[in-house]
């Protein structure tokens, strides 16, 4: 999931990137550099904070220094060239600055001396609570977390104490949703116990503040800048013991499996509990949607059943039935719907959409740098995408055919590597559906797929302001409203105009949004916190769309 | 290592095979003796692998009684829990909890579970500047050896400072040593004009002592919260530097630095990075250890190696280690079954070398294949320290004789660090031996837990077991295809011996160990008692 949030960045990275390549003049007389650390809501001067000038050239050394008694400081030494410059200090952040940038950029010549330097920091705010049972009484040991949809957020986390108090500290402004989950010793991964007093065990499950288990639902906390939100009382949800049962089929003798609850919004959670029958039996799986597989490993093969959709609620899920359908080879072709859907001949080193600057494993780089076109399968069952870290490609030919091999049975959006087609419809021998999206949950039964893909994209563009006018560095975010399926989302950041632009639209319906900066949600699909203001969009082919958008004024 | 591992994995019904046991008693406020009501209990079996856990759970009610009927024979983890109150306990084992083990048909009924008034310990923990230090990991342990603490499931996912720098711990009454690490030192190295340095500070035990013995004891009444500050001591730091050489032209070199905690052994990785164009490489702000470091060049197919370089914690900073790539030689040799008539096919074994210090964390072993002629040729061999593997074995097969050029290496270990070269015989045999039996608790009844492992070892330099066997229902265990030789021979549980994290716990552990000598193709039973914490320390302490 963090993948898909991370691909929207790039393009914010992206541009980031020129600056930061450009090469830095090779000049021995080094430059200096000297400034202000001020409190970005009372002004004063912050004292002992911590200033680093970071070079982007390759090899280019880090600078740092500390604040004075009257928050100065003063950086000697430095080599000509690019350097990004930040400041950090316990119980503080940085503020996004104007365009979204968090550091601020300096270009230093040879004996530059740059002496003024202002740099803001924003006091971190907390959350407090009490965790609560049915009755009222405190909760003990619950782990409290302040849930952004794509897990925790980052240090905070409390353990809820015997008066089932907690404070969620370093908490940069927003709205949070405040999740308290039972971690204490009834939590254990376990079959309910066996009790012969007449007594019943408890199942609390995580509830977010609002009293709710779903994410969708939870009741937002705002909090303003350095704030000190009280008196977040979150009640847990008691619920029955609900069973999961069923059959594995196929699993080979003295086989280890794993049986994955993939969640559409992220979090997955696995359990070996099998049988030497290939009979299961899970309990107490925490309510929601999920996509359910069984995997193991045959030789050095990883053998996965097809993936199955349950809901779990507060009822028993019995006699489930997991098979295995076995991968397919698939040999496909593209149709092009227009020639300007054709990759581009291959020149110079073609760009698919290679991350630039992004760290490389032990590995070393990407060594595809010169690969023609090429489609690629993502699996989007959650379950799937689990143990399938990499997706499957396959070059395509000048004709348009393609091979995949070994494709395990799921469900796949299909992506295209050359930047001027989208895929308008895919065909399964003779079953034809709209969209990227092909169901090979069953295998493809040997039938070839046709791709048909179009270069008439659509554009959606406009300008974004809030109440004093047009707003510079804005983050607008483009949502499919089949975004369960695809996970199709884009952001762009707006021009100092207030103007963004999407240039490349697959046809199809969306929602649109300006966005708050620190706010992941929308890339998770939930547009909840921005209902007043979204815009829904209906993108037809060569369609050149104006909306002007609205923002929610910024929480301080 | 292994046995805190299989807690979090899953967990199975012991014993199934028995007259069920009963288990009950009454749970009491430690403070004034008076019963405690409405504390939960939950006794578990652990078990690798199988299905979720059977639970067993009671309730106490107004005279603190509880019952739990009909359980398996076994030995289980005893949880308690009620809001407000801790246990208490001497943790003798990888899992911090009281374990019980009951017998078949046996009827407990005064089971006495003393339950403490919650303490809080809320910790702030400073650097020199008085400024708070967030994600900062805290362990608190009892002042004298022998003592208390909290029982938890998850003790070892131990406490962290928050955003700013604090942290509340539940405890009960007891005098505590407090620690705190900073768990991520900041590895940005960053020069400084103006006269300040970024601080390096080591594990500090309150109030801001660098060892246990100077850190003085916190005490903390039944019922009380005590906040307490730790300043982070200061701490000298290193630096380690210098230059890789023969890096093909465009081909990026990672560095990777591992610590260790004793001269060559256990090594962890701690950083990488990209050694610069120039070959250069530093880090910096390193806390006093042993260290090892060593360069690798991802080529495909071919990667390049330096031999790796150890440094000890004595060391000034050092800013001229040289790391020199290469591609490694090969090493060929022979494999041949004993006993069988010269020429006869082996099967289709693979021979693969995996490195026994670092490498294995950021390299691929050496591996090949054995033809029909019994030759095989390994590639990609470096400077390093080696256990040799051969895998399939024969059914009750083992690694008899591994010889490089005509000399014995003991326990197929091959020393390469001085130069990766030589003739490889490699001899199996067929006739290995048998090992199985029945380890038992004290008294001589079979062993109910099943998160316990029997550990064959070849000598006390070997002991992170080198053969190791875990232990099934009626606590049966057999080892098939052992080597002919002496061996020392121990089983430890989960629960009871004591912890097993490093190879030091190993040694301890091993004074309780049996000799025995195994001869070819025996098949021998052998019975043996759980290794205690207690008799351990009894051991240890003589």
């Amino acid at each position: 999931m963090r993948a898909r949030r991370n691909s929207s960045l790039l393009a914010l990275a992206a541009s980031l990137h020129a600056w930061a390549q450009a090469p830095a003049p090779s000049s021995a007389e080094p430059a200096s550099v000297e400034g202000m650390v001020t409190h970005a809501v009372s002004g004063a001067p912050v004292v002992r904070a911590h200033v680093l000038l970071r070079g982007t050239a390759r090899d280019a050394k880090t600078y740092g220094a500390i604040t004075t008694a009257e928050g100065t400081f003063a950086i000697s030494g430095i080599p000509p060239g690019n350097y990004y410059a930040t400041v950090d200090r316990v119980g503080f952040f940085m503020p996004a600055l104007p365009g979204g940038r968090n550091s601020v950029q300096l270009s230093l010549k040879a004996k530059d001396k740059k002496e003024d330097l202002k740099l803001q920091l924003a006091p971190l705010g907390s959350i407090s609570g009490r965790v609560v049972d049915a009755k009222g009484d405190p909760v003990e040991g619950a782990t409290v977390t302040p849930d952004t949809g794509q897990g925790a957020n980052g240090q905070a986390r409390e353990v809820s104490d015997d008066q089932g108090r907690f404070r969620l500290a370093g908490l940069t402004p927003g709205k949070y949703r405040v999740k308290a989950a039972n971690t204490t010793l009834s939590s254990l991964p376990s079959l309910p116990e066996i009790r012969t007093d007449g007594t019943v065990e408890v199942r609390y499950v995580p509830t977010y503040y609002g009293g709710v288990t779903d994410f969708k639902s939870a009741t937002r906390v705002e909090l303003g800048t350095g704030a000190e939100v009280n008196g977040i009382e979150i009640a847990m949800v008691r619920l029955p013991h609900v069973r999961i049962s069923g059959r594995v089929q196929g699993v080979p003798a003295e086989t280890r499996v794993a049986l994955i609850f993939g969640q559409v919004n992220g979090g997955s959670r696995s359990s070996s509990g099998i049988r030497k029958d290939g009979t299961f039996e899970v309990w107490d799986i925490d309510p929601g949607k999920y996509v359910l597989s069984a995997g193991w490993t045959a030789g050095d093969q990883r053998v996965q059943t097809s993936p199955f959709e349950i809901e779990i609620g507060e009822s028993h899920i019995d006699r489930l039935e997991l098979r295995v359908v076995p991968p397919s080879d698939l040999a496909g072709s593209i149709l092009f719907e227009d020639e300007a859907a054709r990759p581009p001949t291959p020149k110079q080193g073609a760009q698919q959409g290679q991350a630039p600057n992004m760290p490389q494993g032990p590995q070393g780089p990407g060594m595809a740098a010169n690969r023609g076109p090429r489609i690629e399968l993502r699996a989007v069952d959650p379950a799937i995408m689990m143990v399938q870290n990499s997706g499957l490609s396959s070059d395509v030919g000048p004709e348009g055919g393609f091979q995949l091999k070994g494709v395990a049975a799921a469900r796949y959006g299909v992506t295209l590597t050359w930047p001027n087609a989208w895929v308008k419809s895919i065909s399964l021998g003779s079953q034809t559906v709209e969209g990227n999206v092909v169901n090979l949950r069953d295998g493809s039964g040997g039938a070839a797929l046709t791709v048909l893909v179009s270069s008439a994209f659509g554009t959606i563009s406009g300008k974004v302001s809030d109440a004093s006018g047009p707003v510079a560095g804005a983050r607008v975010v483009l949502v499919s409203e089949d975004w369960i399926s695809t996970g199709d989302n884009s952001m762009t950041v707006t021009e100092e105009t207030g103007v963004y632009k999407f240039p490349r639209v697959r046809p199809g319906k969306y929602r649109i949004a300006a966005i708050e900066a620190g706010d992941s949600a929308p890339f998770m699909g939930v547009l909840d916190d921005y209902e007043d203001i979204f815009a829904r969009v209906d993108v037809r082919p060569k369609d050149q769309l104006t909306k002007d958008l609205k923002r929610h004024a910024p929480i301080r | 290592m292994r046995l805190t591992k299989l807690v979090l994995l899953l967990l199975t019904p012991a014993a199934l095979y028995a007259q069920p046991a009963l288990f009950s008693g009454t749970a009491v406020n430690a403070v004034d003796g008076q019963p405690l009501s409405g504390v939960h209990l939950k006794l578990f079996a652990v078990n690798v692998g199988g299905v979720p856990m059977e639970s067993y759970g009671a309730l106490s009610g107004r005279d603190g009684r509880f019952s739990i009927g009909a359980i398996p024979a076994g030995t289980y983890a005893l949880l308690v829990e009620k809001t407000g109150f801790v246990q208490m306990i001497v943790v003798t084992g990888a899992i911090p909890l009281d374990s019980i083990t009951l017998k078949a048909g046996e009827r407990i009924t005064d089971y006495k579970i003393e339950m403490t008034p919650r303490a809080t310990l809320a910790v702030r923990v400073v650097d020199e500047s008085g400024d708070p230090m967030p994600g900062v990991g805290l362990e608190v342990t009892p002042a004298s050896p022998g003592g208390r603490v909290a029982a938890s499931v998850s003790r070892r996912i131990s406490p962290f400072t928050d955003a700013f720098g604090e942290a509340r711990i539940a405890m009960g009454a007891g005098k505590f040593l407090v620690k705190a690490t900073r768990s991520n030192p900041n590895p940005t190295q960053e020069v400084r004009s103006d006269g300040s340095s970024a601080a390096a500070y080591g594990p500090t035990w309150y109030p801001s002592a660098t060892s246990a013995a100077g850190g003085a004891p916190v005490e903390l009444a039944a019922g009380s919260t005590r906040t307490v500050e730790i300043r982070m001591a200061p701490q000298r730091s290193m630096t380690i530097g210098g230059t890789v050489s023969n890096a093909p032209q465009g081909v990026p070199v990672r560095v990777y630095l591992f610590s260790g905690d004793s001269a060559a052994q256990r090594f962890n990785l701690t950083r990488n990075a990209m050694a610069r164009t120039d070959g250069t490489f530093a880090f910096g702000g390193l806390p006093p250890s042993y260290y090892r470091v060593q360069a690798l060049a991802a080529m495909e197919g071919a990667p390049l190696q330096s031999p790796a370089v150890d440094i000890g914690p004595d060391a000034a900073d050092l800013t001229n280690v040289h790391l020199a790539l290469s591609p490694g030689t090969q090493v060929a040799g022979t494999l041949a079954i004993a006993g069988d008539a010269p020429g006869t096919s082996p099967g289709k074994p693979t021979v693969k070398l995996t490195a026994l210090a670092t490498t294995q964390m950021v390299s691929a072993p050496s591996s090949a294949p054995v033809d029909a002629e019994g030759s095989f040729r390994l590639s990609g061999v470096f400077q390093e320290k080696y256990q040799l593997t051969v895998d399939p074995l024969p059914e009750g097969g083992y690694v008899k004789v591994v010889a490089l050029d005509g000399q014995e290496m003991p326990n197929g270990e091959l020393d390469f660090r001085r130069g990766a070269q030589g003739t490889l015989k490699i001899t199996l045999g067929r006739d290995g031996a048998e090992l199985s039996g029945t380890v038992m608790e004290k008294d001589g009844s079979p062993l109910g837990t099943l998160v316990a492992i029997v550990i064959l070892a070849p000598d006390i330099d070997h002991i992170v077991p080198k053969r190791e066997g875990m232990v099934q229902p009626g606590g049966k265990y057999q080892l098939k295809g052992i080597r002919p030789g002496k061996y020392q021979l121990f089983a430890i549980d989960a629960f009871r011996s004591g912890l097993s994290n490093s190879a030091e716990d190993f040694k301890k552990l091993a004074v309780a160990a049996e000799e025995i000598e195994i001869k070819a193709g025996e098949k021998v039973v052998k019975d043996l008692k759980l290794v205690l914490k207690e008799d351990v320390d009894a051991r240890t302490k003589k």
